[in-house]
């Protein structure tokens, strides 16, 4: 199964793109521990996770189709 | 309403569900502006243009001239001036129907919740973390809503936090971001740079969200985290759901009054209260000035008298009454106020 996750801020600069492709994932924190094994810079980023365009804190599996977003926080004003 | 208010307003208030008790609700309303960097300077416009009759702007930095590509309420003869009077001068020429409060301080822990609870409506415009949560906790204490804007070099966030009309669950930024990121780890529009339009583009959202929030037209972004790319326009929306850990929720309410200095919390709003009228010179109250309290330092009266509100009762105040005795003549005499009084005490017995 292979997601569309996309990316904002602070973890885009790190991936260096918006839009990342994730395989074999089944659930939210495979995607976090893929990512950061990926990216480590993302680890000291507090971070969180969309599923479907709602902010999700505990662990939720995933299905085809599903849309991923990574978000920061964002300090600028 | 009077006749000059339904000339100014006539386009708004010719909007569908909007109406004069709309424009009534503005005009009665009270908005905290917290930053008058770039998101506060594209907010305050369109706040003051509306008719948001008394609007609160907290700011303690003076204008550079690495401000003025995104930072448009100031001009480049304004270079080393305060923020807060710089905006409130052009925020009042825009619109001399409202009132601007200017508050020059950094908005902390020591003054947040005094700042705030004479306020409807908070507007996060600041670019720290730290300002950030300390707003979150003190609205989520005294049940404000804040509506939120945040920037990363060309992305933007706007949000509603701590509504809780209509039976809402009150969504607070520590929902989505439980604790505060350490240093470092997010930098600032300083370090990292931002493209002058997108503090307008939030900040204008945000004006509407305060808009909507007051008047109750339409709906905001309650418990919804937007978010905009203005190299693609690419634009989401993100629902929130309480988070358990949140501090702020249920029992950890007494930790988070210990975190912030509430001692001189005051819930109650009285509207028939003298203002404070600080007459002393800018250098002289820069530290620390009194929520409900404008300053007209005494050689400037007669070119700012203007500001002071002929419908309030007036408190004068300076170091040792010397000065504000003899504003109070002037005031009395040359201008003809009523109700002015001055504050016998030094400064030092009411901060």
């Amino acid at each position: 199964m292979e997601l569309q996750l996309h990316t904002f801020g602070r973890i885009s600069e790190i991936t260096g793109q918006s839009i990342l492709a994730v395989q074999a994932c089944s659930d939210v924190s495979a995607v976090r521990e893929w990512l950061e094994a990926t990216y480590p810079l993302i680890r000291k980023v507090p971070y969180q996770v969309a599923v479907n365009r709602k902010i999700v804190k505990e662990n939720v599996q995933l299905h085809p189709n599903d849309e991923l977003a990574v978000l920061p926080p964002f300090a600028g004003g | 309403m009077e006749q000059d208010q339904y000339l100014r307003y006539d386009r708004q208030i010719r909007l569908p569900n909007f109406g004069e008790a709309a424009q009534i609700r503005l005009l009665n309303a009270r908005v905290l502006v917290i930053g008058a960097g770039g998101l506060g300077c594209s907010a305050l416009q369109y706040l003051a243009a509306a008719g948001v009759g008394s609007i609160g702007l907290v700011d303690y930095d003076v204008v550079t001239i690495s401000n003025l590509h995104r930072q448009v309420l100031y001009t480049t003869s304004d270079l080393g001036k305060k923020k807060v009077y710089a905006a409130m001068q052009r925020l009042l020429a825009m619109n001399p129907d409202i009132q601007i409060i200017p508050f020059d301080t950094r908005f902390h822990p020591t003054n947040g919740c005094t700042l705030a609870a004479r306020y409807d409506v908070l507007l996060d415009c600041t670019d720290d973390f730290e300002t950030r949560y300390l707003i979150d906790d003190v609205a989520s204490l005294l049940g404000l809503p804040v509506v939120y804007g945040a920037l990363h070099q060309f992305e933007g966030h706007v949000a509603v936090f701590h509504d809780a009309a209509h039976g809402k669950t009150p969504i607070s930024y520590r929902d989505i971001f439980p604790e505060i990121p350490e240093n470092n780890v997010v930098a600032s529009c300083s370090d990292n740079g931002v493209l002058g339009v997108l503090p307008g583009v939030i900040g204008v959202f945000q004006a509407a969200e305060a808009i909507k929030l007051i008047t109750g037209v339409g709906e905001t972004l309650s418990g919804k985290l937007w978010t905009i790319d203005v190299r693609t326009m690419l634009t989401a929306t993100f629902d929130i759901t309480p988070d358990p850990s949140n501090v702020n929720q249920g029992s950890s309410l007494q930790g988070l009054k210990s975190r912030i200095n509430f001692k001189n919390v005051s819930c109650k709003d009285d509207a028939t209260a003298a203002l404070l009228v600080d007459v002393r010179e800018s250098y002289e109250s820069s530290e620390r000035p009194l929520p409900n309290s404008i300053q007209i330092p005494l050689h400037r009266l007669h070119e700012l008298v203007q500001r002071i509100p002929r419908d309030r009762s007036l408190l004068l105040y300076c170091n040792s009454g010397q000065r504000s005795k003899l504003a109070a003549l002037i005031l009395q005499q040359e201008f003809g106020f009523k109700r002015v009084q001055v504050l016998a005490d030094s400064i030092d017995s009411i901060s």
